[in-house]
């Protein structure tokens, strides 16, 4: 096995977490800035508030410093774990104006195609396009259904609350939609 | 996959590569992964489509400054900026000691002299209930964690994890083990004097081995 000296920016994620525990405060900061965007548009697209959302981001990485020892790394790559970190703590921070857990409404704009506004020219990225044209081609409430699971990591139990159904049809609508995509994905990307 | 137990995983696959399935059920999920290839495979390409969903996620940044923010959080960015005022530049260290040895003055060796160093690599053999199964070894500059396994038969993912002195548990990452063997390797934060012993745990959490430094 050779040894390779790596700078701390191309250290794997699950590194970069175990540093981030440890205290060693260069490690700590390239894992923020790694995943600082995509915990803050997480938290963005939940609050709906900037300064509430980097409050949320804030929070989420200093629950993270302190609880880090809690990723499991066979349930999950490090950004999907950090995803319902964030996930949670903007429902809390929300709860009070927003009792469900996610307004189906609102996953229309993340179902929806590019724009040509600023947000939009950076999300007209192949990889998005493809995934959208798939959560098009399926019926819509299994798309919500994957979206939720998938992008908010709800539970099938959460997904069932928020769409007011049975568990065992928010499960399948979570399966057969993922089922659905998959084959309509042209290259499905595995063991990235 | 016409086993019963194949046709259940692949029920809450999904669920359990999004990482939303409940936690009652994921052991048995996970217990059959250890086992079956086909649903491993099948698990590893919903994960990767799973992933793909992140990016549905409209972009967006911060305000400046966050990085910094988020780090006086954490107390380590004043820490960060004192250990580097009180760290002199290797060259003015080079010139004291030239001056100080033209000038017959003795200078010691390192500036912990006196003080015993802590240990730049730790290593253990890793044991299953006393049995050794493999090694752990902990060195390097960077600092680099190495696991080598050689048990009896068996496969899957398991997943090193290193113990700090005061009991806290890191988990470094996932590797596979082929007919009960297999080697991996990651960088490292730290000192490896931080470190008291490593764990070599199935997607379970059930401690498969343990090393003691």
């Amino acid at each position: 096995m050779a040894r390779v000296g790596l700078p701390v920016e191309r250290l794997s994620d699950e590194a970069l977490l175990a540093g981030l525990t440890t205290g060693a405060p260069d490690v700590a900061l390239a894992f923020v800035r790694r995943f600082q965007s995509h915990v803050f548009a997480v938290a963005l697209a939940i609050v709906g508030d900037r300064m509430l959302a980097e409050d949320v981001a804030q929070q989420t990485f200093e629950r993270v410093w302190r609880r880090g020892t809690t990723y499991e790394a066979t349930r999950g790559t490090v950004r999907s774990w950090l995803t319902v970190v964030t996930r949670n703590i903007a429902l809390d921070s929300v709860k009070r104006r927003r009792p469900e857990p996610i307004d189906p409404a609102d996953l229309v704009r993340l179902l929806a195609p590019a724009g040509d506004g600023p947000e939009g020219a950076s999300m007209r990225d192949q990889s998005r396009e493809q995934l959208r044209d798939a959560l098009r081609q399926i019926p819509a409430e299994q798309a919500r259904a994957l979206v939720m699971a998938g992008v908010y990591r709800m539970t099938a139990e959460e997904v069932a609350a928020a769409e007011q159904i049975p568990l065992g049809t928010a499960k399948t609508r979570i399966r057969s939609a993922m089922a659905k995509v998959r084959h309509l994905l042209p290259s499905p990307e595995v063991h990235r | 996959m016409t086993d019963p137990t194949c046709e259940l995983t692949r029920v809450a696959a999904t669920e359990y590569a999004l990482g939303v399935l409940p936690p009652a059920e994921r052991p048995r999920v996970a217990n059959h992964l250890l086992e079956c290839p086909d649903c491993r495979k099948e698990v590893d390409e919903i994960r990767a489509v799973g992933d793909r969903l992140l990016d549905l996620v409209p972009d967006a940044e911060p305000g400046l400054g966050f990085d910094r923010a988020v780090m006086a959080r954490f107390g380590l960015h004043d820490q960060a900026s004192r250990r580097r005022r009180a760290a002199p530049p290797r060259w003015a260290v080079a010139v004291v000691a030239a001056a100080c040895i033209a000038a017959g003055i003795a200078i010691p060796l390192a500036t912990t002299s006196g003080q015993r160093r802590p240990p730049a690599r730790v290593e253990a053999s890793l044991l299953d209930g006393g049995r050794p199964i493999g090694s752990v070894d902990v060195s390097g500059r960077p600092l680099w964690v190495y696991m080598e396994v050689k048990g009896e038969a068996g496969g899957g993912p398991v997943t090193c994890q290193l113990v700090r002195h005061g009991g806290a548990l890191v988990t470094v990452g996932t590797f596979r083990l082929v007919d009960g063997a297999g080697s991996w390797g990651a960088p490292i934060p730290g000192a490896a004097s931080q470190y008291s012993g490593a764990r070599l745990v199935d997607p379970a959490g059930r401690v498969l081995a343990r090393a003691t430094f």
